[in-house]
């Protein structure tokens, strides 16, 4: 380099500039003439050949690729690591085609790469070709469904959990009568999280996790399908529901009291006693909720 | 109170969804009670190294780093999730010598293509015609 990094205050400045030049999602040439780059050392014909030197091997702008390359693969892994499955059934060149792209649109932004792959779903839900037959999901819908679950593994996965937290007091259950428990609500996990997708995604994931790394994955023909995601010992569980639990919980999960979400569901459903008994007492088990409120 | 549901049959809707909350509790407990208490320790039983990026849980870098979950669930996985857990999985890093040179990471390069959808198309056609099903032709990209 022709600057001199003696100084912090110049070693500093270097620093913002190579950030600006490498992290650039047009590439090198594109980060040298950006705003932020010029911030630093101005503007000039070639900034790339009159901040960099040059090697017996490599131009200044292939010297410096190789770091952008490089950024860019790390990060193309990382979301590789979110959406494994979605990698392994798309295969690598797909999956990092989708990420390089996905990654031009979305640079990172934040201190901590676990936010990187956020909108990565919808990213793909947006950017999806049509549908040949609007009246079903296809092959499309499918991996939007997958990136979806895997991004919710990944957030129940690294996010809030009970680990260390309360659990259903079965002593506040037990003094519960009719009437107090009409106007009951519960308080869900903060791990918890109810995944709807038009195919059965958990089944495949399932599959795809046992399956030989070599094994061609077939994917699953449409079917609407729901699970409830949570962790416990911070291991990801996941619960695959009927299409009237998902409802009830889902009603339960966003507030509704006792009184009501049993109204409708009972109703909805044509639901028995024996039913709804079998249900709390697995979302129980499971740890779904972990407090009684307006009891 | 709907005509459907009489407050009868309401009053035992609550008292069975009351009563399974309270089974289901109180088997947690008992499994509690029966399973012991955790050991912490365990999480850095495992010789996961953590990238310090998305993949731990904020506890830094270094050889003391718990990478909470991570550990965990490599031992865990066999002897209590039945490969129902969804453990990333994401332990093992450390630099790649050569890495910097893209090996591997063609599509990462600059500028990028948009054709991704395509060979994803692609993938998925074989699929079909393995499994015998007709498709269409490919629409054409959104506006």
């Amino acid at each position: 380099m022709t600057s001199n990094p003696d100084d912090s205050t110049e070693l500093a400045r270097m620093q913002r500039w190579f950030q600006a030049v490498v992290s650039h999602p047009d590439g090198v040439e594109a980060g040298a003439t950006s705003p932020e780059a010029e911030a630093e050392f101005g503007s000039s014909e070639n900034p790339l050949e009159s901040i960099l030197t040059g090697s017996s091997k490599l131009d200044p702008a292939n010297r410096i690729a190789v770091y952008a390359n490089a950024y860019f693969a790390r990060l193309v892994d990382c979301l590789g690591e979110v959406f494994p499955i979605l990698k392994r059934t798309l295969g690598d060149e797909a999956f990092e085609g989708f990420a390089a792209e996905y990654l031009k649109e979305n640079p990172s932004r934040s201190y901590t790469l676990h936010r990187l792959g956020l909108r990565f779903p919808e990213f793909l839900a947006v950017t999806r070709p049509p549908r040949e037959d609007a009246s079903q999901p296809d092959w499309a819908d499918f991996l939007v469904d997958l990136a979806r679950f895997e991004l919710e593994l990944y957030e129940v996965f690294d996010g809030p959990g009970i680990e260390d937290g309360p659990r259903l007091d079965v002593a506040q259950l037990e003094a519960l009568d009719g009437p107090a428990a009409e106007i009951t609500r519960l308080t869900p996990a903060p791990c918890l999280r109810l995944v709807a997708t038009s195919f059965p995604v958990s089944e495949f994931y399932t599959r795809a996790r046992a399956a030989a790394a070599d094994a061609e994955l077939e994917f699953p023909d449409p079917e609407p399908s729901w699970v409830a995601l949570t962790r416990r010992d911070y291991v990801v569980r996941r619960l695959p529901l009927a299409a009237g639990e998902h409802a009830l919980l889902k009603q339960l999960i966003e507030g509704a009291a006792f009184g009501p979400a049993l109204e409708a569901a009972a109703v909805r459903d044509d639901l028995d006693e024996a039913t709804v008994g079998a249900w709390f007492a697995r979302w129980a088990r499971e740890d779904l909720f972990v407090g009684v409120v307006g009891s | 109170m709907s005509d459907r549901l009489s407050r009868r049959s309401f009053g035992r809707f609550t008292s069975a969804a009351v009563g399974g909350l309270m089974l289901g509790s109180t088997a947690v407990l008992r499994a509690a009670e029966g399973k012991g208490t955790n050991d912490p320790a365990n999480l850095l039983l495992d010789p996961h190294v953590c990238r310090g990026l998305n993949t731990c849980k904020g506890k830094g870098k270094g050889k003391d780093n718990s990478c909470a979950g991570v550990g965990k669930c490599a031992t865990a996985e066999a002897h209590t999730c039945n490969g129902d857990n969804a453990c990333k999985g994401q332990g093992g890093c450390g630099e790649h010598p050569g890495e910097n040179s893209c090996k591997g990471h063609g599509s990462c390069g600059v500028p990028l293509d948009d054709k991704t959808w395509k060979k994803a198309r692609k993938s998925f056609e074989a699929q079909l015609t393995k499994k015998g099903q007709k498709f269409g032709a490919a629409p054409a990209k959104k506006a």
